[in-house]
This record gives C-alpha cells, sequence and structure tokens, in this order.
C-alpha cells in the first residue's frame, strides 16, 4: 500500500476516534447572544474592546 | 471581500443554515482538531467559524465552497489564538490510543504531532477531507503550485521521520 494510502487510512480511523460534543444550532446561537450581550453590557460600563480584537476579527474572515 | 457587516439572515435561510450546520459540522470539526493537533481548539475554533458563517449565511451560501470558507476562518481564528497564548498545545496524535485493533504505521503519530501546522492543514484537507489541489487552494485562498509544494514537503517530512517504508 502507498504511504499516502495508509495516511489516509490512518486519518480517517483517527478521525472516527475524535469525539465531537453534539451541538445543536440553537446552543450555537445563544452561545453568539451571550456573546453580544456580554459585549454590549461592557460598552455601557465604557469599557472598550481592544481595536486589535476588531482587526484580527475582520483577518480571519479573509 | 468575504468579510461582512455583521446581520443576522431572514428565517427562511437560517433554515438552510441549519441544514448545513447538521450536514457539516462533524467533518468541519474533525478536520480542524486534525489540522490544529488539539481536541478543545478544533472544536472551538470549528463554534467560532460557523457562527461568523450564520451572520453572514446570505453571502457564505453562495461561495464556490461554504465548507472550506468555514474551514479557513476556523484554522485562522486558532492560529491567532495560539500566537497569543504561546503556549503548548497538548497534541491528539500523542495521546494514549484507546482499545483498538487499527494498526498504526509506528513514528506515523509522532511524525503528524511534529508537522507543521500549515504542512499538517494541507495533508489533512487532501487525505480526510479528500478535497482536490484545486479545492484545497481556493479553501485557504493560496495558489495551487503553493498547495502542491506544502503537500509535497509534507509528505517527504512525514516520511523521513517515520524511516524506511516497510511494505
Amino acid at each position: 500500500m502507498s504511504f499516502e494510502r495508509r495516511l489516509r487510512t490512518y486519518l480517517h480511523h483517527k478521525a472516527s476516534t475524535i469525539l465531537i460534543p453534539p451541538r445543536t444550532l440553537q446552543s450555537l446561537l445563544k452561545g453568539m447572544r451571550l456573546e453580544s450581550a456580554l459585549d454590549d453590557l461592557r460598552s455601557m460600563s465604557g469599557e472598550e474592546r481592544n481595536p486589535s480584537d476588531h482587526r484580527q476579527e475582520r483577518k480571519h474572515e479573509r | 471581500m468575504e468579510g461582512a457587516a455583521l446581520t443576522q439572515p431572514a428565517p427562511d435561510t437560517t433554515a438552510a443554515f441549519e441544514a448545513f450546520y447538521r450536514d457539516k459540522r462533524d467533518h468541519v470539526a474533525r478536520s480542524l482538531v486534525l489540522s490544529l493537533g488539539n481536541r478543545d481548539l478544533g472544536i472551538e475554533a470549528t463554534d467560532e467559524a460557523f457562527t461568523r458563517a450564520y451572520q453572514r449565511w446570505e453571502q457564505v451560501q453562495g461561495y464556490e465552497n461554504p465548507t472550506g470558507w468555514v474551514y479557513r476562518v476556523g484554522l485562522n481564528w486558532a492560529r491567532t489564538r495560539i500566537r497569543r497564548t504561546r503556549r503548548e498545545i497538548p497534541s491528539v496524535y500523542l495521546e494514549s490510543a484507546t482499545e483498538s485493533s487499527f494498526e498504526v504505521e509506528p513514528g506515523l503519530e509522532r511524525a503528524l504531532a511534529n508537522l507543521a501546522e500549515k504542512h499538517r492543514s494541507v495533508v489533512v484537507l487532501r487525505y480526510y477531507m479528500d478535497w482536490s489541489l484545486d479545492e484545497i487552494a481556493g479553501a485557504l485562498r493560496i495558489p495551487k503550485g503553493t498547495v502542491k509544494s506544502r503537500l509535497h514537503r509534507a509528505i517527504a517530512n512525514l516520511q523521513r521521520e517515520i524511516g524506511p517504508v516497510t511494505s
């Protein structure tokens, strides 16, 4: 068996052993809303987010 | 430019996103865990990336490879996280194996753990996701030639570290 083929077989095996905790879309969106609420609280209390955080967020999506 | 204002999609597009999320989430999570070499980081990156995809779904669903977009956003998010924490992260490849009849090639897991993340990522996209070189280039937004050279170097590094091929 070629090395690439053995590598593919291993990666598929390894992936099957990785437990991914179930997370519903509703739970994901709830987390998003909590983050957003926390940001609002921070800005209400005058605590500014680090400007570099905004820059980093843009960077991830490039 | 794919980045967009933080808006939530209309209810009917939420249904389309939900189908995408249900279909792709585990696959993307596993590919990010394998690429980053760390389970917790890979899962967190997945959640972060899908959240951003949801916020921009009307755009993202029109891309050639929305899964590739989610993968790249997750990978970039995790890279930033790694740079900020500057901590050694435990490798999923070096975890003690659970009972399994699968025989792992000696040295392969250590070699994968030692591989640079940018090389491991193309290996995972090619051999786990089974994407073509063009698909990988599109997802990572790098030239196809770079994908080829990274893949070539990754395979060479893995083989060198494992030692002579026995079968």
